[in-house]
């Protein structure tokens, strides 16, 4: 399995914080991605590396082979990578429609956004019902809907995303890690960053466990949901 | 009440001028929280931009119509310029290192304007006549041509800008990168170029400002842009900043306070008034006529 989106080595710092230390990853074309780690192990920071958010200071990221490690954010968004942010992070005073056009920014091919369009308003049809609305109206659940639809606009190889699960109702987020799996199964590449590690390595292919700033454990999913040192950290014993 | 009628048609037509300058102030502020208070000297040097291009285009000589529209549209696109360079030049570069040293960048940048000017052209210059007045009496009121010319353009830029953030993917390319910077940058969005955008937007504006301000009161000066761009601040402020609506509300209603106090009091009292207004604002409503703190859901 070729990787499409591959990271290795990677040092990112904030200030003089060394948050990333040396990690190394590779997400598989056409797999889930896990990344599990406690708050502050460096998920998030990772995700905002790999969108050009934060510059690393040495490390390679490459999508398809082509190095985009420092590039501009828009740029890698270009390239086919795009992420539905921790804290989701839609835009409040623009209407839903407006937040899936900006999805779509960097492209120019109208009949395919108008299918995009179509698409994602089929996999989540409770935002077709609210498309003149305020995002900032919506609630947590439609927002998380909504922030991954927008990601979703650009049609993107690799999804990023980040904490999908965080403060919505366990129905809620059911139904949203569903989705990733019908998302992931259409042939989008998924890296999911999740607190909740027995739902993420559940519809995962392959986990790895991030620990203040490095790499401990990369295994299948299903290896990693029977690993005893696994289930006593993250799953709860 | 024929003097009030009046007094409302001189205040629109002075605070549409102030709601061109204001318009750029609040976007700017949207987007970056920064007051750009360079911004006056952007409508300063539109008015050298205006004389220097009239005297070039000969428009300065023999006024027609088409001329006089040519020269305001290239006075809009330099102004436009301008304010993008200042932002490329001065403030991208400050943009990572805080807001205060943001805000003594165009103080700076407001001053050195200043100075270029003064030392290049010298002060109160006169400008051309462009535009024959007309005035005409209606039931009383004395109603100019130059008072309909500033509500036409006025108007029709008010339409202009309210499709450009309405409608248009750069609209809301601008308004999403006035919520989040990062959020808009995971978008695709090229938010340098959006911020280059919104200042050269504003600058356009002021721009046009400054063109029917010369063709108003014809002389230009390096400090012309210090009192108008003040109010426009106080506007805008008034209104709510970041607000693009507040701050042509605003501005409407700082020009008819002034012309009322002029016309009733004494024209002595009518800067007074405005920035009193603007501290009667910040006291009890900091947040301006339109703006709102919106919460944010998590």
């Amino acid at each position: 399995m070729s990787a499409a989106l591959q990271v290795r080595d990677l040092n990112v710092y904030y200030g003089q914080i060394h948050a990333l230390r040396g990690v190394s990853i590779d997400v598989a074309e056409g797999q889930i991605t896990t990344l599990l780690g406690a708050n502050g192990a460096g998920k998030t920071t990772l995700l905002r590396t790999i969108s050009g958010l934060l510059s690393p200071r040495s490390g390679h990221i490459r999508i398809a082979g082509e190095e985009i490690a420092g590039m501009e954010p828009h740029l890698i968004v270009r390239r086919g990578i795009s992420q539905s942010p921790e804290g989701r992070q839609v835009f409040p005073n623009l209407t839903v429609l407006e937040n899936l056009q900006l999805g779509a920014y960097t492209r120019s091919d109208t009949a395919g956004i108008k299918a995009d369009l179509k698409h994602v308003l089929e996999l989540w049809p409770r935002l077709g019902e609210r498309l003149a609305q305020q995002a900032g109206t919506l609630s947590g659940g439609e927002q998380q809907m909504l922030a991954m639809a927008r990601a979703m606009m650009a049609r993107p190889k690799v999804l990023l995303l980040d904490e999908p699960s965080l403060g919505l109702a366990p129905v809620i987020v059911a139904g949203i890690f569903e989705t990733i799996r019908a998302i992931n199964a259409a042939g989008t590449t998924v890296l999911l960053v999740e607190q909740n590690a027995h739902l993420a390595l559940k519809i995962a292919h392959v986990g790895y466990v991030l620990e203040t700033g490095t790499i401990q454990k990369c295994a299948p999913a299903a290896d990693l949901l029977a690993d005893p040192s696994i289930r006593e950290a993250y799953l709860g014993g | 009440m024929t003097l009030f009628i009046q007094q409302v048609v001189n205040g629109l037509s002075l605070g549409a001028i102030y709601a061109l300058i204001a318009l750029g102030y609040t976007m700017v502020y949207g987007t970056l929280q920064m007051i750009n208070f360079a911004h006056s000297e952007v409508f300063m040097m539109g008015g050298f931009f205006a004389l220097l291009l009239a005297r070039a285009t000969g428009v300065a000589e023999n006024p027609t119509l088409a001329g006089v529209a040519l020269v305001a549209v290239a006075t809009m696109a330099s102004c436009a310029l301008l304010g993008a360079a200042i932002e490329r030049l001065a403030y991208r570069p400050m943009r990572k290192s805080g807001r205060l040293n943001l805000l003594i960048t165009a103080i700076g940048m407001s001053l050195l304007l200043q100075n270029s000017a003064l030392l290049v052209w010298g002060t109160n210059v006169p400008f051309p006549d462009l535009l024959p007045r007309h005035t005409w009496n209606v039931a009383g009121v004395t109603l100019s041509s130059n008072n309909l010319l500033v509500f036409g353009v006025t108007i029709a830029l008010m339409i202009g800008l309210h499709h450009v953030v309405e409608r248009t993917q750069m609209g809301r390319a601008m308004r999403a990168v006035a919520v989040s910077r990062d959020a808009a940058a995971l978008m695709g969005i090229p938010v340098d170029r959006v911020i280059a955008f919104t200042f050269a937007l504003g600058s356009a504006l002021a721009g046009a400002a400054s063109m029917l301000w010369v063709i108003d009161n014809p002389r230009v000066d390096p400090f012309m842009g210090t009192m108008p761009g003040l109010k426009a601040f106080v506007a805008a402020v008034l209104g709510g900043i970041g607000s693009i609506p507040g701050a042509v509300a605003g501005a409407l209603l700082l020009g008819l306070c002034e012309t009322m106090v002029s016309g009733y009091l004494s024209s002595t009292w009518r800067d007074a008034v405005a920035f009193m207004l603007l501290i009667v604002i910040l006291l009890y409503r900091p947040a301006g006529l339109l703006g709102k703190n919106v919460a944010e859901k998590v």
